[in-house]
């Protein structure tokens, strides 16, 4: 210090770097990341993450990238938080700690405020977790956070929700399908009404079944159908007049893949056509209609023969 | 008289105004009140551009054409201060002036980031919707990074300040309150000008009808 007690520059912004070396110590001291990053690189840390066959891994991180990666990852880690990796949940964020704690973690006591709490996550309006998902959260904290221990350490976790999901469907894609039978399709289910119909809704192919017409669907009404019998995959002719003589439209049918013929005239000699029907794999037809010969032969084939005791 | 007038009414509320509300922009971040925050974002705009205005319009002290220099006579300003021979300035010294600079244009960036950023929790600032998500999260990201720059920024005149106030003696902060400094550290007071504090009120004015046009 210089006389009547005035700081020198020196002295002064001596000072003013101790106290920024301070600040900035205290910045890296507080840095969790940092911190990590420093010890791993000088080898006095493994790195931190998550064992592959973690139950984190297998459990809990499924339910941060559902509900918390979206504001929470390394693009936008709002609060400071990550929750995009093991790791990077492990250094929480502005709040402090998230998984210290048990049951009385900052995580948990966050997702148990209720939905209109300005604190609760997610946010108000967002999906929230399940209670079996809370569960599995809460066992997770409670034997201490581990990227380790693997589910087998945790028998009473709720079982894993198998999630089902729908492809987008393109009903262009499918109108497109439909297109070459659609007004023969049209035409017949309005000649034949609940007799002519798509097995699908997103499907081109048709399914007729005779249980509107009973014994009104004949060999010769069963002809008006061979308009869309590139599509007819499913036939159900029971309890109709169909006989040996509709067999062989029936066997080129190409996509053809059930057929029931119980009720009907069909014998052994019409099921003959049947055999080598291509998509066919299940056929159903009266214990009078089969023969031990026919029998033996459809053995042969990957077409599976139901026999019907007794038709109704 | 031993001290003499160096800066208006209008400057020194102003400069005081903004360590106000950066702080309170600060405090409403860390605690979430995001509305008290958008208010203080819209306040510091309207300071900045109050400023900006001033610069042209204002007294003397607070033009920019007063205290505006080149970097290296800035830099030659930093070395002899640092020998304790620089020479005294009314106003603002060129290594202050650069500070100026630097400060408004982090406040004016702040504040116009904030326009464009949203928190994904329901709140937008007044301009997001003219972009796309991706670009107001952007905004967003470095509306939060650019305010450490303002810390720092803010570091170093404090820094600067107290090395007057302590080494050289020359009490700035006592200065930007009183609007007065000893006529011996004066510098070329004699043709100081000082502009009416009405007229500041209108500038203060026609900066807030600019920010509500902005913002609307």
């Amino acid at each position: 210090m210089s006389k009547n007690n005035i700081p020198t520059a020196k002295q002064y912004f001596l000072v003013v770097a101790m106290l920024t070396a301070g600040w900035l110590a205290f910045l890296v001291v507080t840095n969790l990341e940092l911190k990590q990053v420093i010890k791993e690189t000088v080898g006095l840390s493994e790195p931190l993450q998550a064992a592959e066959s973690s139950f984190y891994n297998e459990r809990v991180q499924h339910i941060f990238e559902q509900y918390c990666v979206g504001c929470h990852d390394d693009n936008k880690a709002k609060g400071d938080l990550r929750l995009d990796s093991f790791r990077q949940a492990s250094f929480g964020g502005k709040s402090g700690a998230i998984l210290k704690g048990g049951e009385q973690s900052l995580l948990l006591e966050r997702m148990l405020l209720p939905e209109d709490n300005r604190l609760t996550m997610p946010p108000y309006g967002r999906d929230r977790q399940t209670v079996d998902e809370i569960k599995v959260l809460k066992q997770w904290l409670v034997a201490g956070a581990s990227g380790t221990l693997t589910a087998q350490a945790f028998p009473h976790a709720p079982q894993k929700v198998k999630k089902i999901s729908f492809s987008k469907i393109d009903w262009h894609i499918i109108d497109e399908s439909r297109l070459t039978n659609a007004s023969s399709v049209k035409a017949l289910q309005q000649k034949y009404p609940m007799t002519i119909d798509y097995i699908a809704r997103t499907s081109a192919f048709l399914e007729l079944s005779g249980l509107a017409l009973g014994h009104k669907l004949d060999d010769n009404v069963l002809v008006d159908f061979q308009l869309v019998s590139s599509s007819l995959s499913s036939l159900d002719l029971r309890n109709t007049a169909v006989s040996d003589l509709s067999m062989p439209l029936v066997a080129g049918m190409q996509k053809l893949t059930f057929l029931n013929l119980v009720g009907t005239q069909v014998t052994a000699k019409g099921l003959v056509f049947m055999l080598d029907s291509p998509q066919l794999k299940k056929l159903v037809v009266d214990r009078h209609a089969i023969t031990a010969e026919i029998a033996k032969q459809f053995a042969s084939t990957d077409i599976k023969l139901v026999v019907v005791e007794r038709a109704l | 008289m031993s001290s003499v007038k160096v800066w208006d009414m209008a400057t020194r509320i102003f400069h005081w105004a903004i360590v106000i509300c950066v702080a309170g922009a600060w405090v409403t971040m860390e605690n979430r009140w995001i509305l008290a925050h958008e208010i203080f974002g819209y306040t510091l705009l309207t300071l900045v551009v109050f400023r900006l205005l001033w610069g042209f319009l204002g007294s003397t002290t607070a033009r920019f054409s007063h205290f505006m220099t080149s970097p290296n006579k800035a830099i030659r300003y930093l070395r002899a201060s640092l020998q304790s021979s620089a020479e005294h300035h009314s106003g603002h010294n060129p290594a202050g002036a650069w500070m100026v600079i630097v400060l408004l244009s982090l406040l004016l960036f702040q504040t116009i980031s904030g326009l464009y950023s949203n928190n994904d929790l329901g709140f937008t600032g007044p301009l997001a919707d003219n972009v796309t998500k991706e670009i107001s999260d952007l905004f967003t990201k470095l509306h939060g990074w650019s305010f450490n720059f303002i810390l720092a920024a803010v570091w170093l005149h404090v820094v600067a300040v107290f090395f007057y106030v302590f080494v050289k003696k020359d009490n700035l902060v006592k200065a930007m309150f009183t609007g007065k400094k000893p006529k011996k550290q004066a510098g070329a007071y004699q043709n100081l000008k000082f502009i009416h504090p009405f007229k500041a009120l209108m500038i203060l004015l026609l900066s807030s009808i600019l920010v509500v046009w902005l913002v609307s």
